[in-house]
């Protein structure tokens, strides 16, 4: 009896252990993902190994292919798509960027509709929240829903979901997931248009959406509003270079059209002509105001720093005529992004009756972002204007769904939305837009947000409309459907022309100071932007060079408001460079393009320097000092990898500027935690460097040397401070010996992987470089951003040119791919690749033909 | 009535003691785990596991030694697989390293394979317990 008891008991004890593995094994356990279908050798993350084998020549079917499709891929892993019709080929660009970047699709549309924490759990709640609350979906969804069925825009968008589709499609028939779906047990949803709408909202909020008037508002507050405008003014103090000179003319106001989260079009009316000076006097800010920007400003900054506009991007130039060799234009655009592997691009050559175009396609959107088509060749740099407002509601006590507007209350439109939670339960969101756009903090007072991107854009339209101009008419015609993020499409042609010229919108309020929460009772409301024929634009110079680098792009002559300087409009330390070495010359060739694109010399160092040495010379230096001069009196100007003068020049500048600024912080008390990446004392804040620079130069005597408590300064003796702590901290760090000051043991750059896991990025390795060399490493002495694309297009006929590009990471985002980081020592080195072209023969062995299903 | 000895299932026949079978039954134990996991079915050590043992039971063998047969099984089975996906030219341990990245783990690559075939191990073992308890169980039932 004892004995059956125990078989029992032993059987029992069996099956309820084998039971609860099982069940674990197979279901996981809160976030903790199930164990068995993510580790079995024949599925799960293994299955991604498959994929991670060079690829070879395939014959495939996917439904819906009208007619066979063919893909050429080169040794790197770029494919040239040959296909019969638009549907075809973007059809195969959607198959392809789904093979080779699903995972990337997958968190970048989860991170664009809110649904982030689905795959990540609670971390990304923030993330969820505030993407809802902008309203990134949407405007995708009313974008979409805006768009004309059977339009060309209509027809790529639904073609390349399908395309996607019929990707995923295959990988739940025959497996093969990458292996971050296995590992969360959490696998995409077939792909929509919104999805690729909604992830070019998300790259619109990159380049375009803007905390400025929150920070604003908090240095105003501290500082004082006199202050605060002196030294972040709408014109910067220092000498410029604006690719527009001018003349300019005043063309009014274009209307807006409804926006997403307005019932009704604002019309268009008179705007404040602020272009230059302030507007009005100096207005003190409420503290409830500023206890509504440290709370939004509080949120976000636990957002990941790529999310909003964080640093000046991009480069791109063009000259033509004598200043080239052939006579005819050269094209160099690097645009300035978070560095990650895999890239925001994914290069590839597209080819169909009435398409070819080469170059950067954006993973999510069909067609070519930047690039070159048989006739035109075209690059971008973010305009840095405002595109951002914040009002301040006026709600009605006892009903704070209701706010006062135009002279009456208004009830919020209220919108409720659910995040799903892996390992969690579900969190509901709520909420409110306002006419101007949706609330975003009611800490202190409701504020509201007015942002460009949340308007429906045709930005699809517009880059099928580039990807096949055929002239410079054509191409701006285009970009009058691009309406965010605002940027400067740079542009060369076959035929010899070159141009630059701004297109998205320039926001104007009808009055107020929009650099400031402007109150939202619609006497302040953005009466509408400014005419597309009026932003900045420069065509076929008689310099024969146009030069665009995030520099404020206008003079201070210029008869519209397009932000202040502590907008991101860069200091325009990269565009003076750039003008410096090719204003004035003649035959310039690719090769001096691409040297110029790896340039790191430090256009504000050549000007500060010899200021700095001519400081210390009168002054007492001991042995370490006098050796460190002398690096400094030796340095080129130049931030290679192993220059001590470098260190000691960038340190310098850091000492100065917090020396300078740093006592006017602390008696004001600006609550620099609060947002740190803007209000902090920096080299990274293009004010203070304008700022600093100006009076160094030309205002040696400012107050601003003399701040409060301290005895009264010059740059001078702020120099001579500066230099001591300068040396003071490198002896420290680094050792008594300015010989060892090698630049690249103190700055390093970085290429993270973009889903975060550590030991899949690149690096961080010591680099040359800074923030506002050409060769760009923003981000810090630990640098993640910079070039994430160089491309170098020469034209030598009408049609016919040479194109060299290269970007930091692969084709493939599968790290144990040999595509996946692959480009990357080319792109740290600053060799370009020959970009492939339509024409050309089979540029490698590997070619896949797409046909429809049988 | 049944018999109260420690070991009712071993049975002294001769035959028995011929390993051979056994480990027939433990090389096929291993193909049917591999054609599991070709096939997706992750749970194959633990069903294969059970089946070892019932096997090895019906023909009354020794359970614990079957039991511990079970393991190795699902072990091998699981380790052909990825043996075979390296023979194809699969890079097997960078797809380990990503894995261990990717879940934020500071592992090295080898140990997510040891990790899984650890998981094929403690099926196979599982199943082969569970397999050995029901059949005592069953063999007691029909006893009486």
């Amino acid at each position: 009896m004892g004995s059956r008891t125990a078989k029992i008991t032993n059987a029992v004890t069996a099956a309820v252990v084998s039971a609860v593995t099982v069940a674990f094994l197979g279901h996981g356990y809160g976030a903790v993902p199930p164990p068995g279908p993510a580790l079995e050798p024949g599925g799960g993350v293994w299955s991604w190994a498959a994929d991670a084998k060079p690829t070879g020549s395939r014959d495939l079917r996917l439904a819906g292919m009208r007619a066979p499709a063919t893909v050429a891929f080169d040794v790197a892993g770029v494919p040239v798509v040959h296909a019969a019709s638009d549907h075809d080929l973007f059809r195969v660009q959607g198959y392809l960027q789904a093979y080779f970047r699903l995972t990337q699709l997958d968190l970048e549309r989860r991170i664009a509709r809110g649904r982030l924490a689905e795959i990540q759990g609670a971390a990304a709640l923030d993330s969820d929240r505030f993407e809802l609350q902008t309203g990134l979906l949407r405007t995708a969804e009313a974008t979409w829903n805006a768009t004309p069925p059977g339009s060309p825009e209509a027809e790529a968008l639904t073609a390349f979901a399908a395309g996607v589709n019929d990707r995923l499609a295959e990988l739940r028939r025959d497996g093969g997931w990458p292996s971050l779906f296995p590992l969360t047990a959490v696998y995409p949803r077939d792909w929509t248009p919104v999805d690729s709408l909604a992830i070019a909202e998300l790259l619109a909020q990159m380049l375009g959406y803007s905390t400025a008037p929150l920070d604003y508002a908090i240095l105003s507050q501290a500082l004082g509003p006199q202050r605060a405008q002196a030294w972040f003014p709408v014109v910067p103090p220092n000498a410029q270079r604006p690719y527009d000179p001018g003349p300019y003319r005043y063309l009014g106001i274009a209307p807006l059209p409804a926006g997403a989260n307005a019932a009704l079009a604002t019309p268009a009316t008179t705007a404040d002509r602020s272009g230059s000076p302030p507007a009005g006097p100096a207005r003190t800010v409420p503290r409830q105001v500023t206890s509504a920007a440290t709370d939004l400003l509080a949120r976000i900054s636990r957002l990941p720093a790529s999310r909003m506009h964080a640093y000046p991007d991009s480069n791109a130039w063009a000259a033509n005529g004598p200043a080239v060799a052939g006579g005819r234009a050269i094209l160099a655009g690097d645009p300035h992004l978070q560095l990650s592997l895999p890239s925001f691009w994914y290069q590839m050559a597209l080819s169909a009756p009435g398409i070819e175009v080469s170059g950067a396609s954006l993973a999510g959107l069909p067609g070519v972002l930047i690039g070159r088509n048989s006739r035109i060749s075209w690059s971008m740099t973010a305009v840095q204007n405002q595109s951002t407002l914040f009002y301040i509601e006026k709600t009605r006590p006892g009903h704070p769904d209701q706010y006062a507007w135009r002279g009456g209350w208004r009830t919020m439109q209220r919108v409720q939305y659910t995040i799903p939670v892996r390992g969690g339960a579900d969190v509901p969101v709520t909420v409110d837009l306002t006419v101007h756009g949706p609330v975003m903090s009611n800490a202190g007072k409701t504020t509201s947000v007015w942002w460009a991107g949340n308007y429906p854009s045709h930005t699809l339209s517009a880059i099928l409309g580039i990807d096949k101009a055929r002239d410079y008419t054509e191409f701006r015609s285009a970009l009058r459907d691009w309406h965010a993020p605002t940027l400067n499409f740079a542009y060369a042609d076959g035929q010899g022309n070159i141009a630059v010229g701004a297109a998205g919108y320039f926001p104007l309020v009808k009055a107020g100071q929009p650099w400031l929460p402007l109150p939202g009772t619609g006497e302040y409301d953005v009466a509408g932007v400014i005419p597309y024929d009026a932003v900045p634009q420069v065509y076929n110079p008689p310099g024969h060079v146009v030069v665009t680098a995030n520099q404020r792009p206008v003079t201070a002559a210029y008869p519209y408001y397009i932000g202040t300087s502590l907008d991101d409009f860069d200091n325009g330390y990269r565009a003076g460079r750039i003008s410096d070495v090719l204003d004035g010359r003649r035959g310039l060739t690719a090769g001096d393009f691409a040297a110029l694109q790896n340039d790191v010399t430090d256009q504000l160092a050549t000007l500060i320097v010899p200021r700095l040495l001519t400081a210390l010379r009168t002054a007492p230096l001991d042995p370490v000092q006098r050796a460190a001069f002398d690096e400094l009196a030796r340095w080129d100007n130049r931030m290679t990898e192993s220059s001590t003068g470098a260190t000691i020049w960038w340190t310098f500048w850091t000492d100065y500027l917090a020396g300078v600024f740093q006592p006017w912080w602390d008696a004001s008390h600006v609550p620099v935690g609060t947002d740190s990446q803007i209000l902090d004392v920096a080299p990274a804040r293009a004010s203070l460097d304008e700022d600093l620079e100006a009076w160094t130069l030309r205002d040696p005597g400012n107050p601003a040397f003399s701040p409060p408590g301290r005895p009264p300064g010059t740059a001078t003796s702020a120099m001579r401070d500066a230099f001591q702590h300068t040396l003071a901290d490198l002896t420290g760090r680094l050792g008594r010996d300015p010989a060892a000051w090698r630049w690249g043991r103190v700055h390093t750059r970085e290429i993270p992987a973009l889903t975060g896991a550590s030991g899949l990025g690149y690096g961080p390795l010591p680099a040359g470089g800074d923030r506002w060399t050409v060769n760009a490493a923003e981000g810090g002495m630990r640098s993640t951003f910079g070039p994430s694309w160089r491309m170098v297009v020469t034209w030598t006929g009408p049609a016919t040119a040479t194109a060299a590009a290269i970007y930091p990471g692969g084709q493939s985002e599968n790290p144990a791919s040999p595509w996946y980081r692959n480009l990357v020592v080319d792109w740290w080195n600053g060799r370009l690749r020959g970009m492939p072209w339509v024409d050309d023969p089979a540029p490698g062995s590997v070619v896949w033909t797409l046909r429809a299903t049988r | 009535m049944t018999r109260l000895d420690a070991r009712p299932e071993v049975t002294p026949r001769a035959d028995r003691t011929r390993a051979w079978p056994l480990i027939l039954a433990v090389a096929a134990a291993a193909v049917l785990v591999a054609a599991a996991t070709a096939a997706g079915l992750w749970s194959g050590p633990l069903v294969v596991g059970i089946a070892l043992t019932c096997f090895a039971a019906s023909r009354h063998y020794r359970v614990g030694p079957a039991v511990a047969c079970a393991g190795p099984a699902g072990l091998v089975g699981w380790a052909a697989f990825l043996l075979w996906r390296a023979i194809d030219g699969q890079p097997v341990a960078a797809t380990a390293r990503t894995a261990a990245a990717l879940a934020g783990l500071p592992l090295p690559g080898w140990l997510v394979i040891a990790v899984t075939l650890l998981l094929a191990t403690l099926q196979a073992v599982l199943g082969g317990w569970l397999g050995a308890a029901l059949c005592a169980l069953f063999r007691s039932i029909r006893a009486r």
